[in-house]
């Protein structure tokens, strides 16, 4: 864990389940990283449900066991937990990637209450996943990847896509990606080139055109003067329903939200320079 | 193709206990295949019990019976947890972990398979990332049975996906892969191009990877005969390794390996002793024992040629392992004029070599068996001295350590003093993992402190 942080977060380990929820009931949004071979189910039911009131970044870190898989399927099912399991000769950049890059909660929730209503428009299995990857920053990383998670040829799901009002798959897989990198810029200092590498971009300048596309902003101006969660979410949702906009655009609309310039500098809010993570299902304190 | 495999192996077992755990992990592909085509039913889940309670009887190396618990369990949540698809997961990464137990113990031809089977599903799945490790381990495993066209699909492949999961250090090192197919064709001034180029990429996008990179390059460099330049260049990345163990110990066998070419086997020596000693891996630290009998063999040095055989005898070693510890066996004993027993491990190293068709190692039982029989005809004193033989072909030891044969050592005195660094600095090490320097560097280092004074 502590390699997987190197210097751009503060790891606080909590070892008692009791401790852990009673941290865990606090409103907070550091990232939590948890063992779940080492919490029995009723206790991740417990975790969920704190998590569901109080949302926060998961991570779950751990073997393949039959232990860990029972807490797992709760987490999964009830928490937007990102899982990485042991075992695999990378897994430390997996983890890295995983504890680095976790999704802003309240700028999540924002983005999909403005796409809702499109989403609803999609099949079931590509809502679900696509909600997913929002949620916990996690999965199909392209759009054949995206096809093939939900079981449907390339053309079919980008015809459902389209036909929901989303300008493109990639589009959409590209929006995962930016606002798994969202909270790292907005609340840490990690360096621009490291958020580069583990999203894939070659250079910062590749994942500068990608912010600029999705959010009219580069990465350097949004960490100098952060957006408000509602109006990034407004913009970005802007950007990935675009086609809709512009086929619609003959039709009398005037939705207050779209009527907010894209770019509003907001001053004097102090922003938490740390990523907190926690280790051993610890929670963090506010820095 | 995962099966043929499998059943062959099965058709050529030398042993219950080979033939159980080749079984066990079959089983288990087999029900991994029903399930992901039909849904897990309860006779399945039931077999998986059945397996899973079995697998600890096995006499299996702890890698491949955790390997193997883990597909166990984790087979039985196939289709938990929506979206998600936590089982999923956790099936696809304990099959990754099956195939790299079988690589651990030798079975490469196997391991291929099985990292075959894995790219194949994770990517028809959308699991990028690990279709990615799958098709990096593909590569290498291939690389392991020679088939150089294999392998440089799989890398290609590793790249490519790499890339598209967004995890940069997969796609250099499978850029890295490929260029050690290079060398490993012979064409050192082609590979030295090709990693020169991916240290610049890596430098710039993502910096995790130089080590790697230059750990190869310092291994075409070792190949090429620029010694002192091999040693410098691996012994330059260790200080930056701290943080990780299983690039820093596969480092110093590299170096081990550097330093026992360039003639200095007591400094070897000390490198290994200390992977030895700390490597958390313990197939690591089987290969450094290996080299350390070799390097006790070949420089006579009796005690720590007996204390590292009886460690030896004790291990668990991989089919190639077992013909190498032969070998070297035979060669030890004749330089120590123990003849018969020389001439006995010389035809139990080819009969194993024959056994799993590593003709290298053959050719290599066989020349030193001629040479034990001669020396038996003649007087004991006159031992045969074979021509210097060629150095090992094999850049990260750790994939397969292969003992590099020195022929002579080198005189102190002609070692430039960043080598005399190196040499100190191994030895401080050693001290530090209280694994001392042996007598014969002692001697030597202080001789040439006392020259120099």
């Amino acid at each position: 864990m502590y390699a997987a942080v190197g210097g751009h977060g503060i790891v606080e380990s909590i070892p008692d389940t009791r401790q852990l929820l009673a941290a865990l009931a606090l409103p907070n949004d550091d990232c939590l990283v948890l063992d779940p071979a080492l919490v029995t189910p009723g206790i991740a039911q417990s975790i969920a449900a704190s998590i569901a009131q109080f949302p926060r970044p998961v991570v779950a870190f751990s073997s393949v066991s039959t232990a860990a898989l029972e807490s797992s399927v709760i987490l999964a099912q009830r928490t937007p937990a990102r899982f990485v399991f042991r075992g695999t000769a990378n897994e430390r950049s997996l983890l890295e990637r995983a504890v680095l890059l976790t999704p802003d909660a309240e700028f999540c929730a924002a983005l999909l209450s403005r796409l809702d209503a499109n989403l609803t428009l999609l099949p079931a299995a590509i809502r679900e996943r696509l909600v997913a990857m929002f949620r916990t920053g996690d999965g199909p990383d392209s759009p054949d990847a995206l096809s093939a998670a939900v079981s449907l040829p390339r053309r079919t799901m980008d015809r459902y896509i389209a036909e929901a009002g989303f300008v493109s798959t990639r589009r959409m897989v590209e929006a995962t990606h930016l606002t798994s990198a969202y909270r790292a810029i907005t609340r840490s200092r990690i360096p621009f080139t490291t958020i580069a590498s583990l999203l894939g971009y070659k250079s910062h300048r590749t994942m500068d055109a990608q912010f600029t596309l999705l959010l009219d902003t580069t990465t350097g101006k949004l960490r100098s003067r952060p957006l408000r969660v509602a109006e990034a979410a407004d913009v970005l949702a802007q950007r990935l329903t675009e086609r809709k906009t512009r086929q619609r655009s003959s039709a009398p609309r005037n939705p207050p939200e779209e009527a907010k310039p894209s770019l509003t500098l907001i001053h004097g809010r102090p922003r938490p320079r740390h990523v907190r993570l926690k280790a051993s299902g610890e929670p963090t304190t506010q820095p | 193709m995962t099966a043929t495999s499998f059943l062959q192996h099965l058709a050529t077992a030398r042993s219950d206990a080979e033939f159980a755990r080749t079984a066990a992990g079959f089983a288990i592909l087999q029900i991994y295949d029903s399930v992901k085509t039909n849904g897990l039913s309860s006779f399945q889940r039931d077999t998986l019990r059945k397996i899973e309670s079995d697998i600890a009887g096995i006499d299996a190396a702890p890698d491949v019976r955790t390997a193997l618990e883990a597909m166990a369990c984790a087979l039985q949540f196939w289709e938990s947890a929506g979206p998600v698809r936590v089982g999923r997961k956790a099936t696809y990464t304990a099959l990754i972990m099956y195939g790299q137990a079988l690589g651990s113990e030798g079975e490469w031809a196997m391991a291929a398979k099985v990292f075959a089977l894995a790219g194949m599903d994770t990517e028809l799945d959308g699991e990028t990332w690990l279709a990615a490790e799958s098709r990096l381990m593909m590569g290498r495993a291939y690389r392991m049975c020679a088939d150089w066209e294999m392998a440089q699909i799989a890398y290609r492949r590793a790249s490519q996906l790499g890339r598209e999961a967004g995890d940069l250090s997969i796609a250099f090192r499978a850029q890295i892969g490929e260029a050690n197919l290079l060398w490993s064709r012979g064409n050192l001034q082609g590979a030295r191009l090709r990693l020169t180029d991916i240290a610049r990429q890596a430098r710039r996008s993502c910096p995790s990877v130089v080590p790697r990179v230059t750990l190869a390059l310092a291994g075409v460099a070792n190949m090429s005969g620029e010694y002192e330049q091999a040693i410098s260049l691996a012994f330059g990345i260790l200080e930056t390794l701290e943080e990780d163990d299983e690039l820093k110990y596969q480092t110093l066998v590299d170096l081990a390996s550097f330093l026992s070419d360039y003639g200095l086997p007591a400094v070897a020596s000390a490198a290994l002793r200390v992977v030895q000693k700390a490597a958390p891996e313990r197939h690591v630290r089987r290969h450094a024992t290996l080299n350390l009998f070799f390097l006790a063999a070949h420089h006579e040095n009796a005690a720590a040629f007996e204390v590292l055989r009886a460690q030896l005898a004790s291990e668990r070693l991989t089919p190639r392992q077992q013909a190498q510890f032969a070998l070297f066996t035979a060669q030890g004993c004749r330089r120590f004029a123990r003849f018969a027993e020389a001439r006995s491990a010389a035809q139990r190293a080819i009969e194993l070599a024959n056994r799993y068709e590593h003709f290298q190692l053959v050719f290599e039982a066989e020349t030193e068996l001629s040479d034990i029989m001669r020396a038996m005809e003649n007087a004991p004193s006159e031992i045969p001295q074979r021509p210097e033989r060629s150095r090992s072909n094999i850049v990260a030891v750790s994939d397969d350590v292969m003992p590099n044969p020195s022929a002579t050592s080198i005189g102190w005195d002609s070692v430039p003093a960043e080598i005399r660094e190196v040499a100190e600095s191994l030895d401080f090490m050693a001290a530090q993992h209280g694994v001392g320097t042996s007598t014969a560097m002692s001697t030597a280092m202080s001789t040439v402190m006392s020259g120099a004074r």
